[in-house]
């Protein structure tokens, strides 16, 4: 985590935690880790906004929360998705993939 | 689902904040700890490593506090923090707090507690189902000067045949009867009315059976119907009361039915109702002495009311005669006319225009509350202002800053709605308590949740009213203002502000201040209004009935009359005793009275005088004089003479002078001998004390009818003089000579003479003591505005005097700068305030008596008044300027 990671482009911060969380249940600091890493250390998330996406998407109902004991013998509160979850990921990703053509297609064109 | 787990989630939040804080810590710490343990397997020694994860992650509080933030219950809990906040800023002056409070405890109290009191008299329906739709049928005679005319048997019949916009018509009169058979003998208010008029009403008996259009046959079994409370009373609230009979003016009446409990007809408190058995056929065309109700059609307005009776009037002629000795033309000529009202009208009269103004004295006096309190709050915001721009500097929205100001005043607001719901309270039961208001509809004035409601209302809106001053000025607070020391330029917008609210503060106090002067002389010129009746104080008056079922001889009747008058004169003290038809101020019949030589024109109806039967002395025991002539003798009852006495201004109206009635004849209406009038009686305010004495004529209490019977009087008041009246050991020593005279006769309606007029003054005085009080306070709020001003305009000038002083100014040349400027923004808002007295105070005019609504007397009292408050007000502050101490005043800055 040297170099300066780039902030997440606004509003698919969402998308990114639901894709992580879809792969198996994580906590806040393997959320952030594993984003990181796929990433190869292009987004970097700060806590504050990572913690403010848990609760948002835990009171939208998209993933659930519980204290467990992590493989390093630490506790940690660690999020699951949901159903209701795996819909909404579903939606955010044909959106996000929509949108990313789009802004392919209009760099191509202007290229 | 969302919004329902959005709830949930941080309704839990709130509930269990430590908890929900503690996992929100703990998920932070872990965090913290496996950056640390990811910088430390990179390699980075173990101090570096935490250096840079607390460094990352960032201190746990603002990361709470961020998350946190993005819920929705952390308004709900900045909002309760600035609540506790608020509330500890209060407590720690508690000066302010207490001040403001009382001060708007009273004002929003007397607002509230006022409202009630209209809301009960003015605004609610009568408490009866069809109260919207009942009218009361009044009319007027403008071709005989007569204002009210009631309503006659033959007008009843009248509107219930012809009438098309009435369902239903009564015809009702309240009376006493006296009631035999149950313990002592008593009288009681009794209403006899055509069996229509529960119907009218639309009001249903609790028990029993309502009135029957049998039960008005004159033939037929009297009946009677009990009102709840006399039911309670006198048969325990039993069923068994259904079919007793009880014995009413010496007749057996059978008890049908109980009326609902709370039921009370214009104020009567009557305790019986009793069918008014009419008999059609003997009915005479004019005979105006009961009065009427009818419920209109749905939808039908007061016009077409008046419009439907206006034609059935000459119906009346048709269908009924003429009274013996009047011509048709009579009728005609009286020019009787429709003066139908809404039975709520009808019964709340005036009262409306005492209220509403009252109301808007007291709603004045709460905005000079407020912009008192308003005016402390700027000096507070003041004192908080390089917080509020520090706080602003940091990021901190102005809504945020406008809410922990704002949240600061609702409290205070709040604080004073709760002592106000006390004072509220202390109000109503003071205006139910006190003899001085003499209120329609009184006993449906009451505290209820209504009156809490609105209190705390007024009392948030309050809040918001004083407290959006100070927010409002803080919106454009520079955050620089954080750095600097002083500044100038808030100060003066601050003291524009605050200018501001003197002048409304001063002129709202003048106004209130020439309202409460020109109600005192109004007052003043009541009170000294010569009543013709000296020290009514001293007259004892006491009702007794003789019921012809009682006593059936008209001779028993004059002979029983007498003995009581002679039994009362033997009791100790008591000067002169006498017998009248009815007292002073309580209402008599206007008849007209022929005048022998000035009829024209056969059967024309000449002028009504006021008339009262009486005895001999009744000039003496009222405290009147014969200014010519003779007082009546007991010679004249004896004999039956054929005598009369009038009023001076009568006299003097058609002879020129007392002298010149002497000797002249007159005679009623109702038929009977020419009478010569032997005395002329001094003028008596026998309307109240604010309406100019009547004409009035005096017939001998016993006289001899067209067949050469005695005629007697068989409800009449004993006027007893004496110093002893309204003490309770004189009225039982009356009742005890009562009792020796005959022991079945009740003695009814215990009053003095003083009661009735200080009932006609009950309403001017309560208005002047309601304004008094509001003036008062509003000059005491006033007082308070202006120094509050003052003292800190030489605050903020101290300095400036402080080199004044030093450079040689002379310190009473400094004391009467401040005092000069304390008397110009006096002037100012006082300025405003006469203009606003000239715009609102003719509104007043209907409570003023005696004094104009411009009088100059009382404006420049006011001006004097106020001039000498804004120099207490400002005397303090100058005089303390003038002592500044200039080597202080340089070092304190």
């Amino acid at each position: 985590m040297e170099q300066p990671g780039t902030e997440v482009i606004q509003g698919t911060l969402d998308l990114l935690i639901l894709q992580t969380l879809s792969l198996e249940p994580l906590h806040g600091f393997g959320v952030a880790r594993r984003i990181e890493q796929i990433t190869n250390g292009v987004f970097r998330i700060n806590p504050g906004s990572l913690l403010t996406a848990f609760q948002r998407l835990e009171r939208e109902g998209w993933i659930d929360s519980a204290w467990r004991t992590s493989d390093n013998a630490r506790r940690a509160k660690y999020y699951t998705l949901t159903r209701r979850g795996r819909k909404q990921l579903e939606a955010e990703r044909s959106l996000w993939k929509r949108k990313a053509t789009a802004i392919e297609k209009l760099l191509e064109a202007g290229a | 689902m969302s919004p329902w787990r959005q709830l949930r989630r941080g309704l839990r939040v709130l509930l269990r904040r430590a908890s929900a804080d503690r996992e929100l810590s703990d998920e932070i710490e872990h965090f913290q700890q496996e950056l640390r343990a990811t910088h430390v397997a990179q390699g980075l020694p173990p101090a570096e490593a935490a250096r840079r994860a607390r460094h990352f992650v960032g201190t746990e509080l603002a990361l709470r506090e961020e998350v946190r933030g993005a819920a929705w219950e952390s308004r709900f809990t900045s909002l309760l923090d600035d609540i506790r906040y608020a509330a500890r800023r209060l407590g720690r002056s508690p000066g302010f707090t207490i001040a403001a409070t009382l001060t708007l405890a009273l004002g929003i109290g007397a607002s509230a507690a006022l409202f009630t009191v209209i809301d009960a008299v003015l605004l609610k329906p009568l408490p009866f189902p069809h109260a919207d739709r009942v009218v009361s049928l009044m009319h007027s005679a403008p071709g005989i000067n007569l204002r009210a005319l009631r309503m006659s048997p033959s007008f009843y019949f009248t509107y219930r045949e012809e009438s098309r916009v009435f369902e239903d018509v009564a015809l009702w009169v309240g009376n006493r009867s006296t009631v035999t058979g149950l313990g002592d003998p008593e009288q009681e208010r009794t209403i006899f009315a055509t069996p229509s008029f529960l119907e009218v009403l639309g009001v249903r008996v609790a028990l029993g059976r309502g009135l029957a259009a049998a039960d008005a046959d004159p033939n037929g079994e009297r009946v009677v119907i009990l009102s709840d409370r006399y039911w309670r009373d006198k048969f325990s609230a039993s069923r068994d009361a259904l079919g007793r009979p009880i014995h009413l003016n010496g007749n057996p009446h059978t008890v049908v039915g109980v009326l609902p409990s709370g039921f009370d007809f214009l104020d009567e408190r009557a305790a019986l109702l009793v069918p008014y058995r009419l008999n059609r056929s003997e009915v005479e065309l004019i005979s105006f002495s009961e009065d009427g109700i009818a419920r209109v059609k749905p939808g039908v307005t007061l016009a077409e009311v008046r419009r439907d009776m206006a034609r059935c009037i000459p119906l009346a002629q048709e269908k009924f005669p003429m009274n013996r000795g009047l011509a048709k033309s009579a009728f005609r000529d009286a020019r009787v006319t429709p003066a139908a009202l809404w039975l709520k009208d009808h019964q709340i009269g005036n009262i409306g225009d005492t209220l509403w103004i009252l109301w808007g004295a007291v709603g004045i006096l709460l905005l000079i509350a407020c912009a008192n309190i308003a005016n402390l709050l700027l000096v507070r915001a003041e004192s908080r202002q390089r917080e509020c721009a520090v706080r602003q500097a940091l990021g901190a929205g102005w809504g945020r800053l406008a809410q922990d100001l704002l949240t600061e005043s609702v409290l205070l607001g709040l604080a004073g709605g709760v002592a106000a719901i006390f004072v509220c309270y202390a109000g109503v039961l003071w205006v139910q308590t006190t003899a001085l208001t003499s209120l329609p509809r009184l006993n449906e004035v009451e505290m209820n949740l209504q009156a809490v409601i609105f209190t705390l209302a007024l009392a948030g809106l309050c809040g918001l009213l004083f407290g959006l001053v100070p927010v409002w000025r803080q919106r454009r607070l520079n955050p620089s203002a954080a750095h600097t020391g002083r500044h100038v330029s808030l100060s003066r917008e601050r003291g524009l502000a605050q200018k501001t609210l003197l002048f409304t503060q001063v002129a709202l106090a003048t106004l209130l201040v020439i309202a409460s002067g020109l109600l005192l002389r109004s007052y003043r010129e009541l009170s000294s209004v010569d009543t013709g009746l000296r020290e009514p104080e001293q007259v004892q008056i006491v009702r007794v009935s003789f019921p012809a079922s009682l006593m059936e001889s008209r001779e028993q009747v004059y002979a029983t009359q007498r003995a009581i008058l002679e039994s009362f004169s033997k009791v100790s003290g008591v000067g002169t005793v006498s017998i009248t038809t009815a007292a002073p101020l309580e209402g008599t019949g206007q008849n007209p009275v022929y005048v022998e030589g000035q009829e024209d024109g056969a059967g024309k109806l000449p002028p009504v005088r006021r008339n009262r039967d009486v005895s001999p002395g009744f000039a003496r025991s009222a405290g009147g004089r014969i200014v010519a002539g003779r007082d009546f003798s007991w010679s004249d009852m004896q004999n039956s003479a054929p005598v009369a006495m009038i009023s001076e201004n009568w006299a003097r109206e058609q002879w020129g002078s007392a002298q010149g009635a002497l000797g002249r004849r007159i005679r009623s209406i109702s038929g009977g001998a020419w009478r010569e009038i032997v005395g002329v009686m001094s003028d008596f305010r026998d309307e109240g004390v604010t309406r100019p004495a009547p004409t009035m004529v005096f017939w001998p209490l016993v006289s001899k009818d067209a067949e050469g019977r005695l005629s007697v009087q068989r409800h009449v008041d004993f006027m007893i003089r004496t110093p002893r009246a309204a003490s309770v050991a004189f009225v039982q020593e009356l009742r005890t000579a009562l009792r020796s005279v005959n022991a079945s006769l009740p003695l009814a309606n215990v009053r003095t003479l003083g009661d009735a007029y200080r009932r006609s003054m009950a309403r001017p005085a309560f208005a002047l003591l309601l304004m008094g009080l509001a003036g008062g306070m509003a000059l005491l709020l006033g007082v308070v505005g202006i120094y509050g001003v003052m003292a800190y305009a030489v605050e903020r000038r101290r300095k400036e005097i402080g080199i004044r002083v030093a450079l040689g100014a002379e310190p009473l040349a400094v004391a009467l700068s401040f005092l000069k400027q304390g008397f110009t923004l006096t002037a100012i808002g006082a300025a405003f305030g006469l203009l606003a007295a000239f715009g609102a105070i003719r509104w007043m005019s209907a409570l003023l008596f005696g004094v104009s609504p411009f009088d100059a007397a009382t404006y420049l009292s006011a001006i004097a008044i106020l001039a000498l408050a804004a120099g207490v007000a400002t005397w303090l502050p100058a005089r303390r300027a003038s002592h500044t101490d200039p080597i202080q005043a340089l070092r304190a800055e």
